[in-house]
């Protein structure tokens, strides 16, 4: 849901540089950014054993 | 800075027109890549693992930035944007190509000319970045906010992409429904079984 959630944030963002609005457009690809990194934070660490 | 409209402005610099078109260019290369992951995901039945999803969620920060460019004129600020949406974008590729590199481990989904998705990916994204590199040499374009009044050929790109990005949310909101994406996929969460379709297998 989260990845979707990405799309959706960008798809927002593409909607509101069309709108002529550059300052949310810049929030909403910041938080579809940062969203995705930590999607891909919770893939690359969910295989790993880090009970030492 | 100024603000230039270029249609009242016949003294547009020539490097500023050639810009504009090499950022419609590569929108419309972003426009064939999220197709032609269409084309695999729906048509030769190989559903996108979330690493695959990622990329193209890179794709379209990179779109973002590009749009800007053509929207509000050239800024360095834009092009930023469009090397994070790359830089994000080689990340996830390049695990990718690493998960895979050593023998006998497999790859995911069929290869395209020879080589997998995820290492285009990571061709297509640090050409990108360095391209970005290069075409940011370039001070003319900062002179002077250049917006131009778009013609159906940019046009037609962003809406594109904009239909593009959103039939992602709603294709990934199919496969992963309401939960973590299932890493392998197996088939779509929110689809009756007869929409049942196979997964990209490791081959």
């Amino acid at each position: 849901m989260a990845l979707a959630l990405v799309f959706l944030l960008y798809t927002i963002s593409m909607a509101l540089v069309m709108l002529e609005r550059r300052g949310m457009a810049a929030v909403s690809f910041i938080v579809a950014l940062v969203t995705s990194l930590l999607v891909y934070a919770h893939f690359a660490t969910s295989h790993l054993d880090i009970s030492l | 800075m100024t603000v230039v409209r270029d249609q009242d402005d016949p003294l547009v610099p020539p490097v500023v027109t050639l810009l504009f078109w090499m950022n419609v260019i590569a929108l419309y290369l972003i426009v064939v890549v999220l197709a032609s992951a269409f084309y695999f995901e729906f048509v030769r039945r190989e559903l996108p693992c979330p690493l695959c999803l990622l990329q193209r969620a890179a794709f379209c920060a990179m779109g973002v930035g590009i749009m800007m460019n053509l929207k509000f004129g050239f800024s360095p600020r834009h092009y930023g944007v469009i090397l994070l949406g790359a830089c994000t974008g080689m990340i996830f590729a390049a695990r990718q190509v690493l998960l895979h590199i050593v023998p006998g481990t497999g790859a995911y989904g069929s290869p395209v000319f020879g080589l997998h998705y995820y290492t285009w990916d990571v061709l297509v994204f640090g050409i990108a970045i360095a391209l970005c590199a290069f075409v940011l040499m370039f001070n003319r374009q900062f002179d002077q906010r250049h917006l131009r009044r778009l013609s159906f050929v940019p046009m037609l790109a962003i809406v594109l992409m904009l239909a593009l990005t959103g039939a992602n949310a709603v294709a990934t909101l199919l496969e992963c429904g309401f939960q973590v994406c299932p890493d392998p996929p197996r088939d779509f969460q929110l689809l009756p079984p007869k929409f049942s379709i196979q997964p990209g297998q490791p081959s």
